[in-house]
């Protein structure tokens, strides 16, 4: 966690990569704890994810874009589909 | 009910056009063991399933699913990306072309569209995650290939 200020003081690209990363996180362990719903690890490490996942996209939203339709408009206007979609992007 | 998240599951750029690799990779996307395919199957055989917790597992590996469709469709949009005539025809592009120009259709490699034919939904748990199983390895050996 000491790279943290790094991480979020840094480019879209680095962030949202950050946010990709703990998605897929979240997914896998989601996945893990549909079968084995009664492992505490799991279930904390999940935990963790989320709260990052939120906070970070959170971040994101502000300084970039909507990444759902409800993180839309979060800076006045609507904006929903003014940033780049994600296949259209060149770099990531 | 489905919420869509502006982002790809994993990242996607590629910086050279090649219309051989579109012609054989659209069909993860809509042949008959593609991803179309696979969100159709688990999202359609959950609802006869007796116990929450699959039905809980197909929903989210049918809505997965969904997210890997995006990710094959921006592969084939930035492999199509500013084709040559001379491209399109020397990577045997040319027949999807004529059909689709470079507009992203769920096919098969083989040139058969997407079709639930692919697919079985029986109603029965053992059957249909049987057939789950079955369609996971043939996605498996695909990726080998």
């Amino acid at each position: 966690m000491n790279n943290m200020n790094q991480q979020q003081g840094s480019n879209e690209a680095t962030l949202l990569r950050e946010i990709r990363a703990l998605s897929f996180a979240c997914l896998e362990t989601a996945m893990y704890l549909n079968a084995y719903p009664d492992n505490r690890t799991a279930l904390r490490y999940f935990d963790e994810c989320r709260d990052r996942l939120s906070e970070l996209t959170e971040t994101y939203e502000e300084r970039y874009g909507p990444l759902t339709q409800k993180g839309a408009g979060k800076n006045g206007s609507w904006d929903w589909g003014d940033t780049p979609w994600p296949w259209q992007k060149k770099e990531d | 009910m489905w919420i869509y998240e502006k982002k790809l599951q994993y990242p996607v750029k590629i910086a050279t056009p090649n219309a051989a690799y579109a012609k054989i990779i659209v069909s993860q996307l809509g042949g008959p063991d593609g991803d179309l395919g696979a969100s159709t199957r688990y999202l359609n055989q959950r609802y006869s399933m007796p116990d929450g917790k699959v039905i809980g597992m197909l929903t989210d590996i049918g809505t997965e699913e969904m997210a890997h469709q995006e990710l094959i469709a921006a592969i084939l949009y930035q492999l199509t990306r500013d084709l040559t005539p001379e491209q399109i025809r020397e990577g045997g592009f040319d027949a999807y072309f004529t059909d689709h120009t470079t507009g992203i259709y769920p096919t098969a490699a083989a040139g058969f569209p997407f079709t639930t034919a692919s697919i079985a939904v029986k109603g029965d748990p053992i059957t249909d995650l049987n057939e789950d199983l079955a369609a996971d390895d043939a996605t498996t050996q695909e990726q080998s290939l």
